[in-house]
C-alpha cells in the first residue's frame, strides 16, 4: 500500500511545474503535473489527489473554469484546492474563495520552504 | 363627563395650529411685501443704471456738457411717473443740472447728502435714506444715485452721479394694496429706521423716528421674525412681523393688533367649540380633524408659495452651472434643469417639467437599486451620494453617473432637493484601463521571478546534484536579488493601486493572534537564517474588526523591516495590546536605527537612508510608504522611535473597528 500524499499541480508554465515537482517529491509527496485546466478535470476523473494546486491564468481553461465546472458537475470533492497563481488581486481571491477553493497563494511572494509550510497542514488531515 | 375631558386636550391643539396658521400668514405678507419693495428699487436702480449708461449722455457728461446731458433725461418724469425729479451732480456732489429745472439749486453742493456719502463709500448705485428736499416746496423724498462712467463695462473714474428722486408717496402706492386684514397694515422704514412709507403718519412732511422700535431694530439688523409688541400711544397689543430689504438695508413691518390677529381664530375657536359641546363624540373628532386639515393646508400653500419664489432665485445661479443640475420640489417632482442636464441627457425642461425625477433619469429595471437607499437618507435629511448609478438619456441610451442630492432645508422642512450629476464613464474607463494594466503587469512580471526563485532554489538545496562551496555562494546571491525583485514588484504593484485608488476595503474579523503566527510562519526561513530571537506577544482573545489583507501587509512590511536591519543574534519583538477601542501594535528590533536627521522622511516613496543602504543593498524604498498609506486607508495612525545603532519601535494604532 501506498501512503504517500498525493499533489495534483496544474501549471501552463512547464519550467514551474517541473521545479515544484521536484521540490514536492523531495518533502516526500507524490506529485502528478498537468499543464492546463482541460488536463486537469480529465485528470480527476480517474484519480483523487490529497490536494491539488491550481493556476488562475491558463490557455483554453484557466483556473476560474476549472473551480466553476467542478462546482457545477457537483462531483464531492473530498481534497483542498490551492490556487497558486501570480494574479494578486483581491477581488480575483474573493471570486476563488466563493468557488470553493481553500487557499489563495501568490507565487512569486513565496519560497518553496514557505509554500511547504502552508501545504503541509492540509495533508495531515 | 369624557367628552369634556377629551375636550381639553383638543381645544388646546386646535388653539396651537390656529395660532401657527395666523403667524404664517403674517410672516409670509411681511416676506412678500419685502420682496416688493426690493423689486420696485431694483427696478428703479436698473432704470438709472441704463440711463447712465447711454453713450451721447456719457459724452456730454465728460464734456461737461451737463445742459445737453439733462436734456436727453427732460422725459424720465413723465414716462416714469414714480420718479418725480432727475438732476445731475459732479463728483463733488455739486448740482450741475436737474429737470424738470428749478430755481435756486444749481450750483448748489450737496457733498453732506447721504445719498452723495452712499455713492461716495460705496462706488456703486445707491438708495439713500429720507431726507427732505432743498427746493421749495420741502417735502421728503429718496434718492437713488447711480455713478456715471466714462466707460460702463470698466468703472474707472467717475465723471458724475446721476440721481433720481422719489416722493414718499409714490412708495406708499407700493404697499397700500396689500391686504393684512382689519386695522392691519404695512409700513416702510430706511437704513437708519425713519419712516419712508406708513399709512397713519404723514412721512411726506415729517422725517419720523422709529429706530427704537425692536422690531424695526431687528429687521434692519437683517433679521425676519414676529413678535408681540406694546404699543404705548394706543395702549394696544400688536402683532408685528418684521422682514429687511436686504440689498438697500430697509426693513418692512406688518402690523396688526393682536385680538384683530386673532379674531378670525377665536371665532374659529368658539364656533367650533360650541358645536363640540353639543354634538356627539364621534362627529366632533371628525369636525376637528377637518378644521385642523383645512388650516395646516393653508400653511402649506402659503409656504409652498415661497417655496416657489426661493427656488426661482436659487434656479438662476444654477443655470449658469457646467455641471449637470436639477431641481426638484420636496416631492422630487422636477422643478429645474439646467442646460448642462439638458445636454447630458438630450432633454429639455419644457419636455420634464413637473414629472418625477427618478422616472426621467433612471431605467425602471434600476430603480429598485435607487429607491431605498435614497429614501433612508432623505428621511434622515443628509445628503444623499450615490456611488455610481445607471443614468438613461431621451434616446433610451444608458451611461454610468455619480449623483449628489442635497435637501434644501427651512426650520428642518425640507423646501426642495438639489441634484448634481456627474457622468462617470470616462472615468469608469481609465479605472479599468488601469485595473487591467496592474493585472497584466503583475502575471507578465511575476511569472519569470517565479521561475528564477524556485530555480535557484532547488539548485541550492541539491536536488538535482551537490553544488560546490563557490557555487552555492553564487546562487545565494542570486537567490537574494531574486527575492528582492519579487518584493519589488509586489510592493510597486500594491503602491500603484492604493494611488490608483482600487485598493476596496474588505472588513473581517480578524483574529490577531492567528494571522501573527500566519506572518511568523512566513518568515521563520529569514529568523533562523539571521539567528535572531523573536518575541510575539499578543493576548490570544484579540480580534479586530478591519480589512485582513491589508493589515497583513502592514504587519509583513514592519517585520521585514525589523529582520533586515537587525545583525544576527538581534532581538525582533511584536508586542499587541488594546487601549480602549484601539489596537496598539508595537514592533522593536535592536537594528541599525534611523539617524535623526533623517527621521522625518522615512515615509517618503523611495527614501531609503544611507546607514540602511550600506547595511543592505535590497530594500525597495517602497515600504514604509506602504505601511504609511495603507494604515491611513484603515483609519489608523503609526509612529516610531529610534536611535541609531540602538534600534527602532514603530508603533501602530488601529481603531478597532473601521
Amino acid at each position: 500500500m501506498n501512503d504517500k500524499k498525493h499533489i495534483l499541480i496544474v501549471e501552463d508554465e512547464e519550467f514551474i511545474a517541473s521545479l515544484y515537482k521536484m521540490n514536492l517529491e523531495q518533502k516526500g509527496v507524490e506529485v502528478t503535473t498537468v499543464y492546463n485546466g482541460q488536463q486537469a478535470i480529465d485528470t480527476l476523473k480517474t484519480i483523487t489527489p490529497d490536494l491539488m494546486l491550481l493556476d488562475l491564468l491558463m490557455p483554453e481553461v484557466d483556473g476560474f473554469e476549472v473551480l466553476e465546472r467542478l462546482k457545477k458537475n457537483k462531483q464531492k470533492i473530498s481534497f483542498p484546492i490551492i490556487i497558486l497563481t501570480n494574479l494578486s488581486q483581491q477581488i480575483d481571491k474573493k471570486k476563488c474563495e466563493k468557488m470553493g477553493a481553500e487557499d489563495y497563494i501568490v507565487k512569486s511572494e513565496l519560497g518553496t520552504e514557505e509554500l511547504w509550510s502552508k501545504l503541509s497542514p492540509y495533508l495531515k488531515k | 363627563m369624557p367628552l369634556i375631558v377629551l375636550l381639553i386636550p383638543i381645544y388646546n391643539w386646535m388653539e396651537h395650529d390656529l395660532t401657527q396658521a395666523t403667524l404664517a400668514r403674517r410672516e409670509t405678507i411681511a416676506s412678500l411685501s419685502a420682496t416688493v419693495v426690493q423689486e420696485r428699487l431694483d427696478h428703479l436702480v436698473d432704470v438709472g443704471r441704463s440711463l447712465a449708461g447711454r453713450i451721447q449722455f456719457r459724452t456730454f457728461i465728460a464734456e461737461g456738457k451737463w445742459g445737453n446731458a439733462v436734456k436727453i433725461l427732460e422725459s424720465v418724469p413723465s414716462d416714469f411717473p414714480v420718479i418725480e425729479r432727475v438732476f445731475l451732480a459732479d463728483t463733488d456732489g455739486t448740482l450741475m443740472a436737474d429737470t424738470p429745472e428749478l430755481p435756486g439749486v444749481r450750483g448748489k453742493n450737496f457733498a453732506d447728502r447721504d445719498w452723495y456719502r452712499g455713492i461716495d463709500r460705496t462706488k456703486e448705485p445707491y438708495v439713500s435714506e429720507v431726507y427732505k428736499r432743498s427746493a421749495e416746496p420741502r417735502y421728503n423724498v429718496i434718492a437713488i444715485a447711480i455713478p456715471i462712467y466714462e466707460n460702463a463695462q470698466v468703472p474707472q473714474r467717475a465723471l458724475g452721479i446721476l440721481v433720481l428722486q422719489v416722493k414718499l408717496e409714490s412708495i406708499m402706492q407700493w404697499i397700500r394694496d396689500i391686504e393684512v386684514g382689519e386695522a392691519g397694515f404695512v409700513y416702510i422704514v430706511d437704513q437708519r429706521g425713519h419712516l419712508v412709507a406708513h399709512p397713519r403718519f404723514p412721512v411726506q412732511d415729517d422725517i419720523i423716528d422709529f429706530s427704537s422700535v425692536p422690531v424695526v431694530q431687528n429687521a434692519l439688523r437683517g433679521q425676519r421674525g414676529i413678535s408681540v409688541v406694546y404699543n404705548p400711544i394706543e395702549k394696544e397689543k400688536r402683532l408685528a412681523a418684521y422682514e429687511p430689504v436686504k440689498r438697500y438695508g430697509w426693513g418692512v413691518i406688518v402690523t396688526q393688533p393682536e385680538d384683530l390677529a386673532f379674531l378670525q381664530r377665536n371665532s374659529n375657536m368658539q364656533r367650533v367649540m360650541g358645536i363640540y359641546i353639543f354634538a356627539l363624540l364621534i362627529s366632533t373628532l371628525f369636525a376637528l380633524r377637518i378644521v385642523s386639515a383645512t388650516m395646516k393646508l393653508r400653511v402649506a400653500k402659503e409656504r409652498a408659495d415661497r417655496e416657489t419664489a426661493n427656488a426661482h432665485k436659487f434656479q438662476q445661479a444654477v443655470s449658469a452651472s457646467l455641471s449637470a443640475t436639477v431641481i426638484t420640489d420636496s416631492e422630487t417632482k422636477i422643478h429645474y434643469i439646467n442646460p448642462a442636464c439638458e445636454k447630458l441627457y438630450g432633454l429639455t425642461l419644457d419636455e420634464v417639467k413637473g414629472k418625477e425625477a427618478s422616472a426621467v433619469f433612471i431605467p425602471s429595471d434600476q430603480q429598485s437599486t435607487f429607491e431605498p437607499r435614497f429614501i433612508e437618507k432623505i428621511i434622515k435629511g443628509e445628503v444623499f451620494d450615490t456611488d455610481e448609478l445607471v443614468s438613461l438619456r431621451k434616446d433610451g441610451s444608458r451611461f454610468n453617473t455619480h449623483v449628489t442630492i442635497y435637501p434644501v432645508k427651512e426650520k428642518e422642512q425640507v423646501l426642495f432637493f438639489v441634484a448634481i450629476i456627474e457622468d462617470i464613464t470616462e472615468k469608469k474607463r481609465v479605472d479599468q484601463a488601469k485595473s487591467d494594466f496592474v493585472s497584466l503587469a503583475s502575471h507578465q512580471l511575476r511569472t519569470p521571478i517565479t521561475a528564477l526563485r524556485l530555480a535557484i532554489e532547488t539548485l541550492l538545496k541539491g536536488i538535482v546534484g551537490s553544488v560546490s562551496e563557490p557555487q552555492r555562494d553564487i546562487l545565494t546571491r542570486a537567490q537574494r536579488y531574486a527575492i528582492h525583485l519579487a518584493e519589488t514588484v509586489s510592493a510597486l504593484l500594491y503602491v500603484s493601486r492604493v494611488e490608483a485608488g482600487t485598493v476596496r476595503l474588505e472588513e473581517d474579523a480578524v483574529k490577531l493572534d492567528v494571522l501573527l503566527k500566519e506572518i511568523e510562519d512566513e518568515h521563520r526561513t529569514e529568523f533562523e537564517i539571521q539567528k535572531q530571537e523573536v518575541v510575539i506577544d499578543c493576548p490570544s482573545n484579540l480580534s479586530i474588526h478591519t480589512d485582513r489583507k491589508l493589515l497583513k501587509e502592514i504587519i509583513t512590511n514592519l517585520m521585514s523591516n525589523a529582520i533586515k536591519y537587525t545583525s544576527a543574534q538581534g532581538r525582533v519583538s511584536i508586542v499587541l495590546s488594546q487601549e480602549k477601542d484601539k489596537i496598539r501594535i508595537d514592533v522593536t528590533d535592536t537594528g541599525i536605527g534611523i539617524p535623526s536627521h533623517l527621521q522625518n522622511q522615512i515615509f517618503t516613496k523611495f527614501f531609503r537612508a544611507d546607514n540602511a543602504q550600506k547595511k543592505k543593498t535590497d530594500g525597495t524604498g517602497l515600504g514604509l510608504y506602504l505601511v504609511a498609506s495603507l494604515t491611513r486607508i484603515l483609519k489608523g495612525t503609526i509612529s516610531f522611535t529610534s536611535e541609531e545603532n540602538k534600534g527602532t519601535t514603530f508603533t501602530l494604532w488601529l481603531p478597532l473597528s473601521v
